[in-house]
């Protein structure tokens, strides 16, 4: 059953492209459900879930400890003015704290990509 | 060279008949929390696993000799991972360390914690929980810097049972029964438990801990995490325990040396201090308290509009001042973390707000005050005081002595405004040859603290005294609630109440308090008055009012002038001259 579990993740693994930072495209938004296949996984989405509100307002001054928080842990990305353009439509465009959560996640999931250069998500 | 595990029997029969230096060093002691009791040791763990030789709680050298001849059993090095590394480095060398893999449970808990510094935050007193109102102390473990909220955080407390009844918890509290465990939550829940869900500050300090002391003290909470103490809220509370794990790490820094019967928590982060371990403060404020900040960077028109966009009667949209959209987001954050009915009906206005500001593109204004004071510089907890007085006639000396004590009148820096706290205060009077107890305040509770725009005026006192009225004792307890006005630099509150009175007669009474109270750093003032109607058991009435001042000499000592006028039942006037130094609370060098 393990043997199976991890073939499993590692062909979710394989299925997932992986990112060429600064380039590629940004598929967070996909109505895939999140997997939380990781630790980091659970670890961003709890974070998201427990902070959005102070997530938020440190997204609308650019700064604060959870703004730095959130773009370590999506660590995939170097980018952090690309990372920052795209926290900042995703907490407006979000209705919920749910949303907003399962937005990023999901990003994180995929590979967290970095998002176009021309913001579109 | 010899095996090790000969080695280990013949280093346990030594250990055993040989000189008891090596069980009293200093890294044993605290390791096993053996403290000094009478002419012996005790250890403070209160679970039977704990130890591994029949009188290991009372015979730290029996005990070490059981620890060597385990050691090298496969699963002593998973369940004492502290005391195997101290014992191998000390001892036997040619033991193993510790392997990655060697202890599946143990590894997959320390690698929660990825970083190798640590700092304790120290969460400022909360008058509403009688747990929590000396502060709480816990750790964090993180990485490079204290601004990753997702560090681990090791918080040691009691586990309480929803269930249990009030006399219960008390006692428990006091006496033992709760048993006391760490949690490793991540920063970020604790910043929401203190600074949002209770409104206090929390000031954090770096500690000067080597890797390896932090790998130290990390092995040891694994082997204390689980219920091995009773957790006692006056002494063996979350700050006594959270210094003895750093007292482990760093057991030269001898930093239990001088507490026994109270451990209040802010004492550790002095310890700390003195001993050169901690550093400076970082300060992450209570919600509220950053609202009121702000509410007062701003003018009435503007806090009136931050207001009705929070009780959702103005559209963000229809502001386009970033600070008053900040104001809104930040005092409506309040309301929705306080108030489960909120969070559900405003989740679609802080959500809007939060829009308008992204598109508006500016954050506001509005900053953070600069830190005051921090806790440990504040007074020392308990208090004497030295005085003498006139009333009428009558002349003579006062001794009071205060468990714990700040008044509203006391020295400000370092504590929470508009807060008094009093535990346990004994006052004796001489004159005319004899010594009596004039009064015995067992705990007064009370905080004032002022209306805004934004926040309601509360103000409520909780006081349970025995006191000299009439010239006969009496115990009374009461319960007053009101409100709060701030004029200028003075607070007035309104409190009317009710209490119980046994003595010479017992009663049940209505009751009138009114404060009027400048508070400061050099100097506080205050003028009371109190009434009492009873209405039950008796139809007495009393009113005195009292007029205090208090200079500042020093940190710890002040200078108290008062005068008190009693009206009801017989009118008499008293006045008083004091000199009051503050001290370490119930400390005693061992």
């Amino acid at each position: 059953m393990l043997i199976a579990l991890v073939s499993l993740l590692a062909s979710q693994a394989a299925a997932v492209p992986q990112p060429t930072c600064g380039c590629a495209p940004f598929h967070a938004d996909s109505a895939a459900p999140p997997a939380l296949s990781t630790p980091d996984a659970r670890a961003i989405r709890d974070f998201t879930l427990f902070s959005h509100r102070k997530l938020a307002d440190d997204l609308v001054r650019q700064d604060g400890a959870y703004l730095d928080t959130l773009l370590a842990a999506l660590n995939s990305c170097p980018d952090r003015a690309a990372k920052l353009h795209w926290l900042r439509r995703v907490a407006a465009d979000t209705a919920d704290t749910a949303a907003f959560a399962g937005r990023i996640v999901r990003a994180h999931e995929q590979g967290m990509l970095c998002p176009r250069q021309d913001g579109a998500s | 060279m010899a095996h090790p595990r000969r080695s280990l029997a013949l280093l346990a029969a030594l250990a055993i008949g040989g000189p008891c230096s090596a069980a009293e060093e200093p890294g044993w002691l605290a390791l096993m929390h053996y403290r000094v009791q009478g002419s012996g040791w005790q250890s403070e763990a209160d679970r039977p696993q704990f130890f591994l030789s029949k009188d290991g709680r009372h015979a730290p050298q029996q005990e070490l000799a059981a620890n060597l001849a385990a050691m090298s059993a496969p699963t002593y090095a998973c369940t004492f991972p502290a005391r195997y590394e101290w014992l191998r480095t000390r001892y036997a060398p040619a033991l193993p360390a510790r392997r990655e893999g060697d202890c599946p449970e143990l590894d997959a808990w320390y690698r929660q914690f990825p970083g190798q510094r640590v700092s304790i935050s120290f969460a400022a007193s909360f008058l509403e929980n009688p747990s929590s109102m000396f502060g709480h102390t816990f750790l964090k473990v993180y990485r490079d810097s204290p601004r990753e909220l997702m560090s681990p955080t090791i918080n040691y407390a009691a586990r309480t049972d929803a269930r249990e009844g009030d006399l219960d918890y008390i006692r428990k509290g006091l006496f033992g029964g709760f048993p006391g465990v760490a949690d490793e939550l991540p920063f970020y829940r604790r910043l929401r438990t203190y600074t949002e869900n209770e409104g206090r500050d929390i000031w954090e300090y770096e500690l000067g801990l080597t890797p390896a002391e932090v790998r130290q003290l990390l092995l040891h909470v694994w082997e204390v995490r689980d219920g091995i103490f009773d957790y006692y809220f006056l002494d063996e509370n979350c700050a006594f325990r959270t210094l003895a794990l750093i007292d482990v790490a760093r057991p030269q820094a001898r930093l239990l040396d001088h507490y026994s019967a109270l451990t209040v928590p802010v004492e550790t982060i002095r310890t700390l201090q003195a001993a050169g371990m901690a550093g400076a403060p970082i300060l992450w404020p209570g919600l509220p308290k950053l609202v009121r900040q702000y509410e007062a960077q701003l003018g009435a028109d503007e806090v009136r509009q931050a207001s009705a966009i929070a009780d959702g009667s103005l559209a963000p949209d229809k502001v386009a001042q970033a600070s008053v959209l900040q104001l809104a987001y930040e005092y409506l954050s309040v309301r929705i973390t306080r108030d489960q009915a909120e969070r559900e009906t405003r989740k679609d206005t802080i959500n809007a707000i939060l829009r308008r500001r992204l598109a508006i593109g500016s954050p506001g204004s509005l900053q953070q005050a600069a830190a005051l004071d921090p806790p440990e510089s504040g007074h020392d907890g308990s208090a004497l005081k030295l005085g003498a007085y006139r009333d009428g006639a009558r002349r003579g000396a006062s001794l009071a002595w205060a468990g714990f004590q700040h008044t509203l009148t006391d020295r400000l820096g370092g504590y929470e405004p508009y807060a008094e706290v009093t535990v346990l205060q004994p006052e004796l009077r001489s004159d005319g040859g004899r010594v009596r107890l004039e009064r015995l305040d067992w705990l007064t509770v009370q905080s004032t603290l002022p209306g805004s725009a934004l926040f309601s005026r509360s103000a409520w006192r909780l006081m349970l005294a025995t006191q000299r009225k009439e010239d006969r004792l009496a115990t009374s307890l009461g319960f007053n609630s009101g409100q709060a006005w701030a004029v200028g630099n003075t607070v007035i509150a309104v409190m009317p109440g009710a209490g119980v009175e046994a003595g010479h007669a017992t009663a049940a009474a209505g009751t009138l308090a009114v404060l009027a109270t400048r508070q400061g750093s050099t100097w506080s003032a205050q003028a009371e008055f109190n009434a009492e109607k009873q209405f039950l058991g008796g139809h007495g009435y009393r009113s005195h009012a009292c007029l205090r001042t208090s200079l500042m000499l020093s940190r710890n000592t002040a200078l108290e002038l008062s005068a008190r006028r009693s009206i009801r039942p017989v009118p008499h006037t008293e006045v008083a001259l004091g000199l009051r130094v503050h001290l370490k609370p119930l400390a005693f060098a061992q």
